[in-house]
């Protein structure tokens, strides 16, 4: 298998050893044409080339977690998702790439760039995926995304969301930050003609919506929380938005998420607040000072990803999530900020 | 009726008596601690110990407390971090000098200092109530709260936290965490400290630099993850004086493995830093970001006013810098000198909140 048989055809992977066979091709490949994760993979590992060479040698432990079950038999060297804010992580030269994703920077103000060589591979990789977990619709989308709009077109999400209305939406979709009426009409025109509504919506956008009025939703429309959670006012916990959620938009199911602008791939929840990869994806949830150590099931820890619709950037990757195995799934409980790895933290995994 | 004045004598006994590295209660709970899953080397917890029970004297803390005392006694809980050896034993003191009842929670981190000497504290005077508790009985049985966390773990109190807003309060039915109000919890953030430097330290301040960046191998609030200098000023005379206070204060066994994922990401960017011999310590130039614990910053100014406001945007518990330093910083919060960073004296507000104040107030 070469690097373009995988791009060719990973969203169509239905076999796990498929996903093994694909993500060693792809690290390969990383490992031969990405300066950044070739050093890191040095520096960290001398003897990660011969280890490469022996992928499908290695043992049949279970490292890692998905939607379609799987046995990976080798645990690799996961770039820390900073690298994204420190440099080009690329396996081409940044200048030839077709798109730059930003980060919001919400945080400490510097901004991840992922350096996207073909858009069209983002795009399958979220419409496909988009369409196992709602259909094909045609769906009417309203997308509530306030403050990504001065992001333009950096934001991933909004490339994200502008796609998947061109893409499954019905004409007449549209933003409808600070526009109560406009969501309003769009619920009215659900209901009259029979296409369901799906409401797309960074949580505090949905939560400003919420203060000027509540809405009664059709039952088949769904509301999906994309993160957000401290864009522009204090913390809020996932399960107390979704409670307001579920309380303001009356009938309609509230789904959540799960992306960022280093990973081209995204995660949706189905219930409660626990999050599926799609099948070209897999999670681990492990120690964050010590990658190497998986965490069994419910245990707090990092969540590392594996993505091949990373191909041209970096598929193995250590986010700075917080997050629990949850069986296929995963719940992500906040961040990993090194200031709260400093300070006097505690777990609240009781609460 | 309690007697304060008897009990700051039984404390004051008590902290004499732990002051003795021998003292049986001591040696049995630092040999517990070392055992936990912990980053506390044996160095780090003798110096911790010995700088917090020097502290309690009864004048000390007669002065500390003053007049201040609760009009009624509530139940006080106080989630304990761990990250560092004793942390807690400040609140413990606020609560009980100020006439609450104690409920602590112990940490799997640290689960033998504080309840250990909150046990011997007993030895010295009976009628201290004090417990510790699982989390959930602490939060069920507590009439107040102290806690330190994440953003995430504070939005989960605040969010079990009666009257926060009006909206919380429609929803009492539906599985808080807590049912205390708004106004008797004290939640402190995540925060880490900073140094400033002019070029101007001579070798002793440095040394002390040393002891604020490395103490504790990175973890507490108190610990300086970010170092400001002027341009152009070499970092030698730290690094230096870094490997130096690595021969007093040896590295914990873990510290290595942490700074590896690190220094390997340094190098995959290609960005300037330096370690100690077998990664006992790092240090990066950069952008001011606090680092993983262990891994100091590293960043340079121009103008000492691009320091000010930088530290007025981020969460800073504290700063240190030379007194001339001192002079050009507008910080508000708690300016230092080097090398008091890991020596919290008894008065000591996190977060610029008083703690006794907070609890006379109950």
């Amino acid at each position: 298998m070469t690097i373009d048989d995988v791009i060719r055809v990973f969203t169509d992977l239905k076999a796990s050893t498929a996903f093994d066979e694909m993500i060693a091709v792809v690290l390969t490949h990383q490992y031969a044409h990405n300066p950044v994760y070739r050093r890191y993979c040095k520096a960290i590992y001398p003897e990660w080339d011969k280890s490469l060479s022996e992928w499908e040698n290695a043992g049949d432990k279970e490292f890692w977690s998905g939607s379609d079950a799987q046995k990976t038999t080798h645990l690799p060297i996961l770039l820390p998702v900073e690298a994204f804010k420190q440099a080009p992580v690329t396996t081409f030269p940044p200048e030839e790439a077709e798109k730059l994703f930003e980060s919001s920077g919400t945080g400490n103000g510097v901004r991840s760039r992922h350096y996207v060589r073909d858009l069209s591979i983002y795009e399958r990789a979220i419409s496909v995926h988009f369409a196992r977990e709602f259909g094909t619709g045609p769906f009417l989308f309203a997308s509530c995304l306030p403050g990504y709009a001065e992001q333009g077109s950096a934001s991933s999400l909004l490339h994200m969301v502008d796609f998947l209305m061109r893409r499954f939406g019905v004409e007449g979709s549209e933003s409808v930050p600070g526009a109560p009426e406009r969501l309003r009409h769009l619920s009215d025109r659900s209901r009259g003609e029979g296409v369901p509504l799906i409401v797309f919506g960074a949580a505090f956008g949905l939560l400003d919506l919420l203060e000027t009025a509540s809405f009664s939703l059709p039952p088949d429309a769904i509301v999906v929380e994309t993160g957000g959670m401290k864009t522009h006012r204090r913390e809020i916990a996932r399960t107390t938005l979704h409670r307001r959620l579920k309380e303001g938009f009356g009938a309609a199911s509230v789904r959540s998420e799960y992306g960022m602008c280093e990973l081209l791939s995204s995660c949706y929840s189905r219930q409660g607040g626990v999050f599926y990869p799609p099948p070209w994806m897999r999670f681990q949830v492990v120690d964050p000072t010590h990658p190497f150590e998986s965490l069994e099931e419910g245990r707090e820890g990092a969540l590392a990803v594996l993505d091949l619709a990373n191909v041209y950037s970096a598929s193995a990757v250590l986010t700075q999530d917080r997050a629990v195995q949850c069986g296929d799934g995963f719940e992500v409980l906040g961040r990993l900020e090194n200031a709260d790895l400093r300070g006097c933290n505690f777990l609240l995994k009781d609460v | 009726m309690f007697d304060r004045r008897e009990l700051m004598r039984a404390v004051a006994a008590a902290a004499d008596a732990w002051m003795d590295p021998d003292y049986d209660h001591r040696k049995v709970a630092v040999e517990e601690t070392l055992q936990a899953p912990n980053t506390f080397t044996e160095e780090a917890v003798t110096f911790a110990v010995n700088q917090q029970m020097s502290l309690l004297t009864a004048k000390a803390l007669g002065e500390w407390i003053g007049a201040r005392s609760a009009s009624s006694c509530c139940t006080v809980g106080v989630l304990n971090a761990g990250n560092i050896p004793l942390a807690g034993l400040q609140d413990f003191l606020a609560a009980i000098l100020t006439g609450h009842r104690y409920l602590g929670s112990v940490s799997s981190k640290s689960p033998a200092l504080l309840p250990t000497f909150v046990a011997d504290l007993c030895r010295f005077e009976r009628d201290i109530a004090a417990n510790f508790a699982p989390l959930h009985e602490l939060l069920a049985g507590a009439d107040a709260l102290i806690a330190t966390g994440s953003n995430e773990t504070i939005a989960r109190l605040r969010d079990g936290a009666r009257g926060l807003a009006a909206d919380d309060a429609q929803d009492e039915a539906t599985g808080k965490a807590h049912d205390i109000p708004m106004a008797r919890c004290l939640f402190r953030g995540h925060s880490f400290a900073v140094g400033v430097l002019d070029g101007m330290e001579r070798a002793d301040t440095y040394e002390r630099l040393a002891e604020d960046v490395l103490l504790h191998e990175g973890f507490g609030c108190r610990n300086v993850a970010v170092m400001w200098a002027p341009r152009g000023l070499a970092p030698d005379d730290l690094l230096e004086a870094m490997a130096r206070f690595r021969g007093i204060f040896p590295v914990h066994g873990n510290t290595a493995g942490r700074l590896a994922m690190q220094k390997a990401l340094l190098e995959a960017i290609g960005a300037s830093h330096a370690y100690g011999e077998d990664l006992e310590f790092l240090v990066s130039r950069g952008e001011p970001e606090a680092q993983h614990p262990g891994h100091l910053r590293w960043t340079e100014y121009d103008d000492i006013a691009d320091v000010n406001a930088w530290l007025s945007r981020q969460p800073v518990q504290l700063v240190v810098a030379a007194s001339q330093v001192q002079k050009r910083l507008t910080f508000e919060g708690l300016l230092l000198a080097p090398g008091e960073a890991q020596r919290p004296t008894l008065d000591w507000r996190p977060d610029g909140i008083d703690t006794v104040d907070f609890l006379s107030c109950l």
